[in-house]
């Protein structure tokens, strides 16, 4: 067997292998080998194996490269003068070999690819000195990166391996991986989280996916997936997936469904005595008319019954402040919003439905309407699913939802902010914590994990990590996704545009990614503002243009350019 | 090649590439060469021929070929230093009585070997065959040595450095120094290269023993 392996040794050798081992690393699961590589292919993050015998078969054992330092180099004195090559210098005494550079490269040890259990092992067996590395080829990252292959049931292609040539090695991460555990998307603004995000959620939309996915679109940059209905990418057979937009002047929110603590957060400076008479007259609302079947009126009338004062007449009632204040505060709250309404609300059967993706807009929508917003509807799906699990609820009912949901938060921090309270914190929490039961899952996206809470963070299963420059997402990121290794985090902010690290339940080892180009157009491009200036101008000349047209008409001006027949 | 390239003869060695010549003094020949010819640093030939009376020592003649060295070192040899005793007569009587005892002080010169040259031409290195005793050494001519630089793909190439630095000489890195300078000389469109090199070796012998 083992003259077998040198042999097998000396064939890869002669081909394509591109060093040689060193020995061990500072760590158990590290080796370091010795390479030239005058082509540059031993990036960091470069996948290279060595070969092994376990138990009685040959393996490839697959490793990422983790480090690289140089232990020969041209002296300093050499490249004194920039328009002289040290490579000249070295040739004029002598030295006309190309082998001018070696690096020691550190590989952090995945192990052999296992079909039957789908993942890495490692065989702890550690490589001989002197034993040749080769660099992985693509057909094999292509097979063992990915949970699924491209355009399998439950894959979903985001982009191709970074170190490779585009296209050579796709990598598809594993949908249904996301969609129980949860994700995240943290990135800084420009590095292309939504463009992302949208290529998720294309691939979410796929004829060999079908998802029930919804997505929280507070800068209202996602209506271009509507394009999906149109594309023949995503069509099969009779399956067409539908995109369904609801601007802020849809969204509807029967105020019977807002809870206790979802009131408290609408009405601004209650005090203790309000809390008090607030819940009071909330859970007489409850039981004279019914969960969930009151308008803001009988609320209002709530407040006045269960009031302290209420004991003689009526008008003594309307003096008492707390009364006033808190039916001033909920007229003001609920009575002028378009959005919190007496009768009507957004069924669950309209957001949700598989093949369909929809867009909840939530710009010009307040900051806190729109964490009481999430906030019931993640509470609604939630109790939905919860329900239609446990056998409570049946088809024809309004809270029937017979399949697992998927929903993504832009702005994530906004919904569960750290070191804040926001009314959707919980509803958020209790999701992550026990929606993979149910399948309601969630993907945040952010780009203040700082800002984000940390508990929220850590229950996302599978990170898509873009550039990060900030010193304290950096850490919060660190601190929160212990899937992803040191040596990967180093690469954050020197990760470009569309380049993201995608780590955790979803890839069967952290991987650096190009995000594929998405099939729809990206929503979320930023403003060219010196074009729009220049173009009004254009139309202001082209304007006096018009104007001078009236003047030869007998069209007058006065000195402040306004006209007069 | 005129009589006064000739310089002298090897009388011995101390290594396979560190030999001593011996300054031809009025008794070998009439004219004497020129102090410049074998100043430190000249680049000299050694000729390999056996017999360099029947062949004159060069390329064309010697089919062995020549060894291509420098001077490093110039001694003095004079018997008489240390023995000054009691004179019976002067030493203009003495140069008419006992010649033989005036001819016995020579200028002797350290060569370093750098490289050969035969029929395939000038090639820098450590050479394979070894000169003999007796052997001729004259000068190179500037055209000689430019060639001797120039490698087989016509670019400048200084070989040696690493055999000359090795030497554990003093004088070494002066030597190099003075090649350089010499060398810019004769190849004006590679000055920027040489200068790279000779600040390296200034620094590392002027700057870095100081600091």
């Amino acid at each position: 067997m083992q003259t077998f392996g040198f042999a097998q040794a000396a064939y890869h050798m002669t081909h394509s292998a591109i060093g040689a081992v060193k020995g061990p690393g500072e760590t158990l699961h590290e080796y370091t080998f010795i390479a030239p590589d005058p082509e540059r292919q031993l990036k960091h993050g470069e996948f290279v194996y060595y070969t092994a015998s376990v138990e009685g078969s040959e393996r490839q054992i697959l490793g990422r490269i983790s480090g690289r330092a140089a232990v020969k180099l041209f002296p300093d004195a050499f490249m004194a003068e920039p328009s002289v090559p040290p490579h000249a210098v070295a040739a004029m005494l002598g030295y006309d070999s190309d082998a001018t550079e070696l690096f020691e490269l550190t590989v952090t040890v995945l192990g052999y690819y296992d079909d039957f259990l789908n993942d890495f092992i490692n065989p702890r067996t550690p490589p001989q000195g002197g034993a040749p590395v080769f660099i992985a080829e693509d057909e094999l990252l292509a097979e063992v990166l990915s949970r699924g292959q491209r355009g399998e049931l439950g894959s979903a292609h985001i982009g191709d391996l970074l170190s490779r040539a585009p296209g050579a090695v796709p990598v598809a991460l594993d949908a249904r991986g996301f969609t129980s555990t949860h994700l995240a998307i943290i990135a800084s603004t420009g590095s292309g989280k939504s463009y992302l995000a949208g290529v998720l959620l294309e691939e979410l939309m796929m004829p060999y996916n079908r998802a029930a996915a919804l997505i929280i679109d507070p800068h209202g940059e996602y209506d271009t997936l509507q394009q999906i209905q149109n594309l023949d990418i995503f069509r099969e057979g009779d399956y067409k997936p539908k995109a369904r937009i609801f601007r802020p002047d849809d969204l509807r929110v029967r105020i019977s469904s807002l809870t206790l603590g979802d009131l408290r957060y609408l009405l601004p400076n209650l005090s203790e005595k309000m809390h008090y008479q607030l819940g009071r007259a909330y859970n007489y609302a409850q039981r004279t008319w019914g969960e969930d079947k009151y308008t803001l009126e009988q609320l209002r009338f709530a407040v006045r019954q269960v009031a302290d004062s209420k004991r003689g007449d009526e008008e003594e009632e309307e003096d008492d402040p707390t009364t006033g204040g808190l039916i001033w505060r909920l007229g003001s709250a609920l009575g002028g919003s378009k959005i919190f309404h007496d009768f009507e609300n957004i069924e669950l059967d309209e957001l949700f439905q598989p093949g369909m993706c929809t867009i909840v807009q939530l710009n010009e929508v307040g900051q806190r309407e729109q964490q009481v917003i999430v906030a019931t509807l993640l509470r609604r799906v939630y109790q939905a699913r919860v329900d239609t699990k446990k056998g409570k609820v049946d088809r024809g009912d309004r809270s029937y939802v017979p399949f697992p949901v998927f929903c993504l938060l832009e702005e994530a921090h906004n919904y569960a902010p750290a070191n804040a309270d926001a009314v959707s914190s919980d509803a958020l929490k209790t999701i992550l914590s026990e929606g993979r039961k149910f399948g309601v899952s969630v993907g945040l996206i952010s780009q203040r994990p700082g800002r984000l809470d940390s508990d929220v963070l850590s229950q996302c299963m599978t990170q898509c990590i873009m550039r990060i420059t900030n010193p304290i997402d950096q850490n919060r990121i660190a601190e929160s996704v212990e899937s992803v290794g040191r040596d990967l985090l180093k690469e954050l902010p020197a990760l470009s545009k569309g380049q993201v690290i995608v780590s955790g339940a979803s890839v069967n080892t952290p991987v650096m990614l190009k995000v594929r180009v998405r099939h729809t157009e990206h929503g979320g491009e930023d403003v060219n503002a010196p074009q729009e200036w220049r173009q009004w101008f254009a139309e202001q000349a082209g304007r006096v243009a018009d104007n001078a047209l009236f003047l030869d008409k007998g069209v007058q001006r006065d000195e402040d350019g306004m006209l007069w027949a | 090649m005129t009589m006064t390239d000739r310089i002298g003869s090897i009388v011995k060695s101390n290594t396979h590439i560190d030999y001593v010549c011996q300054v031809f003094g009025p008794v070998e020949r009439e004219k004497q060469p020129p102090p410049d010819a074998y100043a430190f640093g000249a680049f000299v030939a050694i000729a390999l021929s056996d017999d360099s009376a029947s062949h004159p020592p060069g390329i064309a003649g010697s089919p062995a070929g020549e060894l291509i060295g420098i001077v490093y070192n110039t001694l003095l040899v004079n018997p008489e230093f240390g023995s000054q005793g009691p004179q019976l007569s002067s030493r203009a009587e003495q140069a008419v009585f006992t010649p033989d005892l005036m001819h016995e002080t020579a200028t002797l010169l350290g060569v370093l070997a750098l490289g050969w040259q035969d029929a395939g031409g000038p090639r820098q290195g450590v050479p394979r065959l070894a000169a003999k005793v007796g052997a001729t050494v004259r000068r190179l001519a500037d055209e000689e040595v430019r060639q001797f630089h120039r490698d087989a793909r016509e670019r400048l190439a200084l070989r040696y450095t690493a055999i000359l630095l090795g030497l554990n000489n003093p004088l070494a890195p002066a030597l190099l120094l003075d090649i350089i300078d010499r060398l810019s000389g004769l190849f004006p469109h590679e000055q920027t290269i040489l200068q790279v090199m000779r600040n390296n070796v200034a620094w590392k012998s002027m700057i870095q023993p100081a600091g």
